[in-house]
C-alpha cells in the first residue's frame, strides 16, 4: 500500500485538539437524584474555574482519534496493490499481400513486424473467400479472450464490422509520401492510439485545427503532477514540427479530463505496449523537421541500437537530431538522428521527403523508442506477454491464431480512497450514536 | 430472574411473617393514645398495683367493692396484612429489590393473615383473600416501570384509620421530612415494618463538581459544586437522617430495615428481613 498524498497524515495533530477538549473537565448538564432533600441542606459555593486534568480517555475519545485518524488517512490517498491478470492484447494484423513483400533482409513486412511484435498475441484475420464472414470469425475468436484488447495492425483502416480497440495504420503508398506532413504524421500516431476514440485536437502555431477526419483533439493536463497527455503538433512548414507525448505519472495511470477520457483510457490501454510512455519524468519523443542535408536516403549505423531493432531504415531521411546532447540512439551518415536525453526521445527525420512514415518499420521504431525511453519502467511493471508469436501463428495460413491470457501476474493498482471515506463514515456514524447516547 | 420464577418461589415457602408483636418493654396500655376498639376484647379484671394508668381502672366495681380494679384487656390479631410501595420515579434503580421484597411480604402475609393487600403508588391495587392468591396479577402490577411521583409518606401514615388493626409493611425510599412524626402516628396502632431500600449512591455520591442536582420524582433542581468537601457533608447528613428515623420507629416500636438495592439477592433480602423481625 502506498499513499498518493502522504502529507495529509500532518493533519493528525488535529487529534490534539481532542485531547485538549478531554482535558477540560466537562460539566454534565444534570445529574437526577432520588431526592433533593438532603442536597439543599448543604449550602451552595461559587464553582470554581475549570480546570485542566488528565484527558477523560473515554471510549468516545477513542472514537474520535480513531475516526479522525481513518479521515486524515483518505484524505492521503491510499492505494491498494493486488494481484491481478495482465489483460492481454491480442494483435489482429492484416495479412494482405502486401505484408508479403520482402524486406532487404529477406523477411516479408508481417515476418518483420511479428518478430519485433513476438512479445505480444498476435492473431491474423483469415484469408477467407468471404471476408464478411472471416471478419465475423476473426474478431469472434479475438474476443474470446478474456479481457482482450484487439489491435490493428495493417497498411489500412480495419474492414467495416471490424471494431478494435485501437490500431497501428501503416502508410503502403509509399510512392505519395512526398506530401506527407507532421500533421499526418500527427494523425496516424494519434490514430495509433485514438483511432476508434475520442477526437484528436492538432494544435497548429498554437491554433486548434480539427483534422480532416474530423478527429479533433485529445488530451490535456490533468491533475498537478498526477498525469498530462499532450499531443501538439506545429506548423509543419515553419519552425519545428513537434509531436510531443507529455507524460508525468506515476505509472500506470493515465488521467485525462472531458468526455473523452474513457474511450483516451481504452485505447491508451489498447496500444498500451506500443506508444503509452511511462515514468515518473516527462516522456517526450519529438520530430524535427530536417535541414536540407537530410533529404538524402541515409541508413543507420547501428542496427545494434536497442532502437533500430527490427527498423527497416534504408529509405529514411535523416537530420542531426534535434539536440546532440545525451545519448545517441541512431546514427545516420555519421550524425545522430535519434538521440535520447533525460525523458525524451529526440528524432532528427525528415517526414516531408522521406517515406519511412509509409513503411511497417515505422510502428515498429516508436514502439523500440518508447521501449527504450521506458526500459527502467519496464522492468517494474510486471506486465507478462504471452508466448513468442511463432507458436501461436503454427499453421502459417494466416489463421487467426488467438494467444491464451498470459499466465503472470501484475500488481493492480486499486483507489484505497472510497474504502478509507467508508469507513470514515462508520467511524461517524458510531460516534453519532454513542454521542448521541451521551447527550 | 424474573419475579415468579421457580427458583424464586421456592425459597418463599419458607418464609413466615413475624412481625406481629409489639417489641420488649412494651405492653398494652402504654401509651395514653393507644386506641381501644374491635381489635381488643375485655379479658379479666386483676388488682390494682402501683403505677397502673387509671385510665383503666374499673371505677364502678372499686365503688361495689371498694377495692381498685384494673381492666385487661386481650390484643387480636391483626387479620390484615398492608403492603405499601413507593413505584415513583426514585425506584427506579431499585425496582428489582422492591420487587421481590413485596413479594417475599405477600407470600409470606398471605399464610398468616386473613387479608393481603399491595398499594402500588402510583399505580394500583391488589388484594388477596382466598387460598389461591393471583401472584402473576401481582407480578404484573410489581412489574410496571417506576415512574411519577411515589406516595407522600407522611400524609399516607397519618391518613391510616386506625380501625382495623393491620400489619403494615412500607417499602420505599422514604425521601422526605415528617416521617419521624408520623411513624408513631401509625405504629402504636397497627404492627409497622418500614423497609427502606437505598441505593448506593444515596450513600456515597460521587464529587461530580459544578452539576445542577434534579429530583427525579419532583423535577426540582439545585445547583451545587459537589466536591469532597461536599460529599463529607452529605455523608453526614445522610447518616443523621436515616438514625434519626430508625430511633423514632425503634422506639415506637416499629421495624426499621435498610436494603440495599444492588445487593439484592433473595437470600440477602430475606436475610435482612429475618434480622429485623419482620420475617421468620
Amino acid at each position: 500500500m502506498r499513499f498518493t498524498q502522504p502529507a495529509a497524515w500532518w493533519a493528525l495533530l488535529l487529534g490534539l485538539v481532542f485531547v485538549l477538549l478531554s482535558s477540560y473537565r466537562r460539566r454534565p448538564d444534570a445529574v437526577e437524584v432520588s431526592s433533593v432533600l438532603l442536597w439543599k441542606r448543604i449550602p451552595p459555593r461559587t464553582p470554581p474555574l475549570r480546570r485542566v486534568r488528565a484527558p477523560r480517555l473515554s471510549a468516545l475519545f477513542w472514537i474520535q482519534l480513531a475516526t479522525l485518524a481513518v479521515l486524515v488517512g483518505s484524505c492521503a490517498g491510499p492505494v491498494w496493490f493486488r494481484r491481478g491478470t495482465a489483460a492481454p492484447v491480442v494483435y489482429a494484423v492484416d495479412a494482405r499481400p502486401s505484408w508479403e513483400t520482402r524486406l532487404r533482409d529477406g523477411r516479408t513486412r508481417l515476418e518483420a513486424i511479428r518478430a519485433q511484435t513476438g512479445r505480444m498475441d498476435v492473431a491474423l484475420p483469415p484469408r477467407d473467400p468471404d471476408p464478411w464472414l472471416a471478419i465475423w470469425r476473426a474478431q469472434a475468436e479475438a474476443r474470446s479472450v478474456p479481457g482482450a484488447k484487439i489491435v490493428w495492425v495493417s497498411d489500412r483502416p480495419p474492414p467495416a464490422g471490424w471494431r478494435p480497440d485501437g490500431q497501428i495504420i501503416v502508410a503502403d503508398d509509399a510512392p505519395n509520401m512526398g506530401w506527407i506532413s507532421a500533421r499526418v504524421v500527427a494523425e496516424r500516431i494519434v490514430g495509433v492510439l485514438l483511432n476508434h476514440g475520442p477526437e484528436c485536437v492538432v494544435r497548429v502555431n498554437g491554433l486548434e485545427t480539427r483534422i480532416p477526419n474530423g478527429r479533433t483533439v485529445i488530451a490535456r493536463p490533468v491533475h498537478g503532477d498526477r498525469a498530462v497527455l499532450e499531443i501538439e503538433v506545429e506548423d509543419a512548414w515553419d519552425g519545428d514540427d513537434r509531436i510531443e507525448f507529455v507524460r508525468v505519472a506515476d505509472p500506470p495511470r493515465v488521467y485525462v479530463e472531458g468526455d473523452v477520457a474513457p474511450e483516451l483510457a481504452r485505447a491508451i490501454a489498447a496500444a498500451h505496449g506500443v506508444l503509452v510512455a511511462e515514468g515518473r519524468e516527462d516522456v517526450r519523443i519529438v520530430t524535427k523537421r530536417g535541414t536540407a542535408e537530410a533529404f538524402r536516403p541515409v541508413s543507420f549505423a547501428l542496427p545494434e541500437s536497442p532502437v533500430g531493432q527490427g527498423v527497416e531504415a534504408g529509405e529514411i531521411a535523416a537530420a542531426v537530431a534535434w539536440a546532440v546532447e545525451g545519448e545517441p540512439l541512431l546514427f545516420a551518415d555519421g550524425r545522430p538522428v535519434v538521440a535520447f536525453e533525460g525523458r525524451e526521445i529526440r528524432l532528427g527525420v525528415e517526414l516531408r521527403g522521406s517515406p519511412w512514415a509509409a513503411t511497417p518499420s515505422f510502428p515498429i521504431f516508436w514502439k523500440n523508442a518508447v521501449d527504450y525511453a521506458r526500459r527502467d519502467v519496464m522492468t517494474a511493471w510486471q506486465r507478462v506477454s504471452g508466448s513468442p508469436l511463432e507458436e501461436a501463428l503454427t499453421d502459417g495460413r494466416g489463421r487467426p491464431a488467438i494467444q491464451l491470457p498470459p499466465a503472470g501476474e501484475v500488481l493492480v493498482e486499486r483507489d484505497g480512497v472510497p474504502w478509507a471515506c467508508a469507513a470514515a463514515l462508520a467511524g461517524m456514524a458510531v460516534l453519532a450514536f454513542f454521542g448521541g447516547r451521551e447527550g | 430472574m424474573e419475579p415468579l420464577d421457580p427458583g424464586f418461589l421456592n425459597g418463599l415457602e419458607r418464609l413466615r411473617w413475624a412481625f406481629v408483636r409489639r417489641p420488649e418493654g412494651h405492653r398494652e396500655g402504654d401509651r395514653r393514645a393507644r386506641a381501644r376498639g374491635p381489635s381488643e376484647e375485655f379479658r379479666e379484671h386483676r388488682a390494682y398495683s402501683r403505677g397502673d394508668d387509671l385510665r383503666y381502672v374499673d371505677w364502678n366495681a372499686a365503688a361495689r367493692l371498694d377495692a381498685l380494679f384494673v381492666k385487661e384487656f386481650t390484643a387480636h390479631r391483626s387479620e390484615i396484612a398492608t403492603i405499601v410501595l413507593s413505584a415513583g420515579a426514585a425506584m427506579r434503580g431499585k425496582q428489582r429489590a422492591t420487587v421481590r421484597i413485596v413479594l417475599g411480604l405477600a407470600y409470606a402475609a398471605a399464610r398468616s393473615f386473613a387479608a393481603v393487600e399491595v398499594i402500588r403508588i402510583p399505580g394500583g391495587f391488589w388484594r388477596a383473600t382466598g387460598a389461591r392468591p393471583d401472584w402473576h396479577s401481582l407480578a404484573a402490577l410489581l412489574s410496571r416501570p417506576a415512574s411519577g411521583r411515589g406516595p407522600d409518606w407522611v400524609s399516607l401514615l397519618r391518613g391510616f384509620p386506625s380501625r382495623p388493626r393491620r400489619a403494615i409493611a412500607a417499602v420505599g425510599g422514604f425521601w422526605q421530612d415528617g416521617l419521624d412524626e408520623a411513624i408513631p402516628h401509625v405504629a402504636l396502632r397497627h404492627d409497622l415494618a418500614m423497609i427502606r431500600i437505598v441505593e448506593r449512591i444515596e450513600r456515597d455520591p460521587p464529587a461530580w463538581g459544578p452539576v445542577t442536582l434534579r429530583d427525579v420524582e419532583t423535577g426540582e433542581e439545585i445547583v451545587r459544586v459537589v466536591e469532597d468537601r461536599e460529599v463529607t457533608a452529605y455523608r453526614a447528613l445522610y447518616a443523621g437522617f436515616e438514625e434519626r428515623l430508625r430511633a423514632e420507629a425503634v422506639s415506637c416500636g416499629a421495624a426499621w430495615v435498610v436494603i440495599d438495592a444492588e445487593d439484592d439477592a433473595p437470600a440477602r433480602l430475606w436475610s435482612a428481613l429475618r434480622e429485623a423481625g419482620v420475617l421468620g
